[in-house]
């Protein structure tokens, strides 16, 4: 029963709009069977319906910031699965952000919770260049098999558990990287349709280039220029989801002024969380008519895909796949048919269905270092759904749900591969003439 | 409070501290289900995993006199889960395994804390599904549902829970692990399985249900029907059942009330309707065309706009959501309501449903209708602010009054939600005093000191002198 630190919740929290939807919370539980955490603990704390309750009690005063308060606000993972489930349309993600923006300085300030958002989040990712370094670093150690130097040695005493726990989740860091050193067009092949432009992002230029690649060359495939704006940067979803909104509008004013032309038909996001993050940037900034004008254009891959004249790739492939949707397609943004369809109309390829494919994978940006219990959990009840299934290739469209999933069958010793649904669609486009073989990374 | 401390200590030492929640910060939430007017703060909740686990609680809380209750979604909208006299919640959402499903014997047996769609989902795709189906359906727990014999819209065909329950094992206030019924229908002696199906969670604690699987019907028909009046409606609803035709379901819903279904979920209900019928047939193909026909023909000729029938199964499926959410939608145009649960026979239905609009009125409250048309059973949706006590207390008298006006017309306190702390003011209004001993005597062979789930179903001493009396049905004599 330790309080540490028990300080009154401020009465201006939330806007009179975010009370009102406070309010539209009627308490009628349908949300609890979608959380992933209710479901992992049966504990009507670390359900939707019990951190709104939280959020009320703290409001009304009847309780504090206390310890507890700011356990049950970080274990939610903020996958917005609730929102979907809620017949009031109560828009939680954003309710939450706000609870973590007002507890995050009266958490206990761990060695591990300190690095990360001061360095990680507020230098590391915003910087390419650091980012890349980064990377070659991991390259070299994870190619040099030493591995087991900072397992059993006593130099893992230099890096916190959290960290160490973290080197088993990271997938091969390939060795080429996206370079954002200049604006770059990739022009159309065939028949022009149109130009867009691709958001590429902070951690995905390293860990996962060949995404990028692959989303270039199937744009161009299907008749549209693509051009990256060199100034753009992160998209903040990690720095709001763990309450820094301070940096968050920052990275979106940046982003919104890269942007800024109208040539562009598009711009296209192959990171679900991304997306989501840019097109809630109204949420920052209400009623800014640039701002409309930038979240109007903002459209996920696989949304963009099912919009537009998609080329069917020739030649089958025969492959049993399941798709395991990213929270922040589905729940942030509303978009599950689309990629299904999308991945249902690929020749050969049969989409087996997927128990909970709508759960959260537990990955949930940095949840995985600062909750690694839990995530754990949801992340093995989720395996145990894809062994289930009887698929062969696991299909997701988000780089946080690759590495959770990659991650999730090496813990289990499967023979797997999980695949970004436009690496999907590039490997089936190979073999046919003329298409784009090469990517300048 | 020296021995609530040591109780907990002892529940903790039983299944280790973090599943025994005792921080009073944490303990806020559970302090109400989803009725919110009545609310009261546990000293403790835990967490069994087991039958076995949960007999060690019940001793312990027994040895220490102190009141405990089941729990799991809290869904419920009686205040069944709610602790009226505080003491330990008995939190059983981590028992939701499907223990066994045996489709030769069409039966499954599963643990309280299952969801009721969920054991639909398990069984779906052999073509059964479980029966009873609150709106609820999608978090609301079989436990749950068998403590408060639960209906849903498809009761008017399959029957409530009860009809769905062969068999189930109990644990006694002080331990006792009992099996009753069986896995066929009607054991010999006592119908103990239908005593505790509907007896609110008050004579023991259900640890393992065996309900009876249903196959699903070979074709189903979903009608969409408008009205410019909830009489004309109303008045459909009753010639339809005169008509010998039994629909699976037959819902009504109000203008109020699809405004809110239409705000967030947008399901397609005509929002200048002043009510709709939602009416379902299921059975062989052939046959289902004539009797939609029929129910057509009935409703037109009752001077009803437009009547259409779900052209798909994502149609269908869009009309059952926005029924079954309706009163989660509600948050969309209030800050809290208050769901009624009563009975009236079908053909008062006009009478009543106007009566519910002139009530709120009288009070300055709006209120929204939904009702299983087809049994009879209202659902009058009473919206106030939580924040203005006048409009609290006027909630409660509204309910009050619908409440009374349902018995006059020879209907009951209660259709599916139960009585729990909510209505037990009201059972005196159908059960005199010598009535409401003879039952007490039934649940004080169960629950003799009265521990589990207390202040549940009967008035209390002090509401119950504020009641007036009225004897309208006699036990005694059979008792």
């Amino acid at each position: 029963m330790s309080q540490t630190g028990s300080y009154s919740f401020p009465i201006d929290l939330f806007s009179n709009d975010e009370r009102k939807l406070l309010q539209e919370c009627i308490h009628c539980g349908l949300c609890l069977p979608t959380c992933p955490t209710y479901v992992a603990n049966g504990m009507e704390m670390d359900s939707p319906r019990g951190r709104l309750y939280f959020m009320n009690a703290a409001l009304g005063g009847r309780i504090g910031l206390t310890d507890s308060l700011i356990k049950h606000t970080d274990l939610c993972l903020i996958c917005r699965a609730c929102e979907s489930a809620c017949p009031s349309g109560v828009r939680f993600g954003q309710l939450i952000e706000k609870t973590r923006d007002l507890v995050s300085p009266h958490r206990k300030q761990t060695r591990i919770n300190k690095w990360i958002s001061n360095t990680i989040l507020r230098r590391v990712i915003l910087s390419h260049r650091t980012l890349s370094v980064l990377a070659g670093i991991i390259w070299l150690y994870q190619r040099a098999g030493i591995q087991w130097l900072t397992i059993n040695t006593l130099i893992k005493y230099l890096f916190p558990k959290k960290i160490r726990a973290l080197q088993n989740t990271l997938p091969q860091i390939p060795l080429k990287r996206f370079g954002k050193n200049k604006t770059q067009i990739f022009p159309a092949t065939g028949e022009k349709q149109g130009r867009v432009s691709l958001f590429t992002g902070c951690v995905m230029d390293h860990i996962f280039p060949n995404v990028h690649a692959s989303t270039i060359r199937i744009l161009n495939w299907n008749g549209f220029d693509v051009v990256i704006p060199k100034e753009q940067t992160c998209c903040g979803a990690i720095h709001s989801h763990s309450g820094d909104l301070e940096m968050t509008k920052q990275l979106a004013l940046k982003n919104i002024s890269a942007f800024n032309d109208n040539t562009f038909d598009a711009i296209i996001v192959n990171a679900a969380g991304c997306s989501a993050q840019l097109k809630d940037y109204h949420h920052i900034f209400p009623n800014d008519p640039e701002v409309e004008r930038f979240i109007k254009k903002v459209r996920d891959v696989t949304e963009f895909l099912s919009e537009i004249d998609f080329r069917i790739p020739e030649s089958p492939l025969n492959q049993k796949v399941v798709y395991d949707e990213p929270c922040h397609l589905i729940h942030a943004q509303g978009i599950t048919k689309e990629p299904k369809k999308l991945i249902d109309n690929l020749p050969g390829i049969t989409l087996l269905p997927l128990m909970e494919s709508d759960h959260c994978c537990g990955n949930a940006g940095i949840y995985t270092v600062t909750q690694t219990e839990m995530s754990i959990e949801i992340l093995d009840r989720k395996v145990n759904f894809i062994k289930q299934s009887g698929a062969d290739l696991i299909i997701t469209a988000n780089p946080g749900c690759q590495i959770q999933l990659d991650w999730g069958i090496r813990r289990q010793n499967l023979s797997m591969n999980v695949l970004h649904i436009v690496e999907l669609i590039d490997s089936m486009y190979q073999n046919e003439p003329n298409y784009p073989t090469t990517i300048n990374l | 409070m020296k021995k609530t401390f040591s109780l907990i200590e002892q529940l903790q030492q039983l299944l280790g501290k973090d599943r025994v929640i005792s921080n009073p910060d944490e303990l806020i939430v559970f302090e109400c289900d989803a009725l919110t007017l009545h609310k009261n703060i546990p000293e403790g909740v835990v967490l069994p995993e087991s039958t076995e686990e949960v007999s060690a609680i019940t001793k312990l809380c027994s040895e220490h006199k102190t009141p405990f209750l089941a729990r799991a979604s809290g869904t419920g909208l009686s205040g069944g889960a709610t602790p009226a006299k505080g003491g330990v919640i008995i939190q059983l959402s981590r028992m939701n395994q499907i223990l066994e499903i045996d489709y030769e014997d069409e039966i499954a047996v599963v643990q309280p804390g299952v969801i009721n769609l969920h054991l639909t989902e398990a069984v779906s795709s052999r073509n059964y599904h479980f029966a009873p189906d609150p709106s609820s359906e999608k978090a609301c727990t079989i436990g749950g549902n068998v403590a408060e014999n639960a209906g849903g819209p498809h009761t008017l065909k399959y029957g409530v829970t009860t009809n769905h329950v062969l068999g189930m094992k109990t644990v006694s206030p002080t331990g006792e692990i009992v099996e009753i019924g069986g896995r066929c229908e009607d054991s010999p002696g006592y119908d103990l399985t239908g005593l505790f199906t509907g007896s609110e969670g008050t004579l023991g604690i259900i640890t393992e249900v065996t309900v009876k699987l249903t196959r699903n019907p070979e074709s189903i028909k979903t009608l969409l029907v408008v009205f410019n009046s909830v009489e004309d409606a109303s008045i459909s609803v009753s010639n339809i059942i005169a008509e010998g035709i039994i629909p699976a379901a037959m819902e009504l819903i109000d203008q109020l009330a699809i405004s809110a279904v239409e705000q967030h979920l947008n399901v397609g209900y005509p929002t200048d309707a002043t009510a709709v019928l939602l009416i379902e047939i299921d059975g062989v193909a052939t046959s289902l065309d004539k009797e939609m026909k029929r129910i057509q023909q009935i409703c037109l000729s009752n001077r009803a706009m437009i009547a259409q029938i779900a052209r798909t199964d994502k149609e269908r499926e869009d009309l059952w959501r926005g029924r079954k959410e309706t009163v989660g939608a509600l948050g969309k145009i209030t800050p809290a309501y208050y769901t009624n649960d009563g009975v009236v026979p079908r053909s008062k239905l006009p009478e009543i449903l106007a009566d519910t609009i002139r009530i709120g009125n009288k009070y300055g409250l709006r209120i929204g209708n939904i009702c299983h048309a087809g049994d009879g059973n209202i659902h009058p949706l009473i919206l106030y602010n939580p924040d203005d006590k006048n409009e609290v207390e006027n909630a409660i008298k509204v309910s009050e009054e619908i409440i009374k006006k349902c018995i006059e017309l020879g209907g009951s306190i209660t259709g599916e939600h139960g009585v729990g702390t909510e209505k037990s003011e009201y059972l005196g209004m159908m059960f005199s005093e010598e009535d409401q001993e003879q039952m007490k005597k039934i649940r004080d062979v169960f629950n003799p000191d009265y521990l589990l789930n207390p202040d549940k179903i009967f008035p209390t001493q002090s509401k119950r002198n504020k009641i007036n009396l009225k004897k309208t049905k006699k036990l005694k004599g059979w008792l």
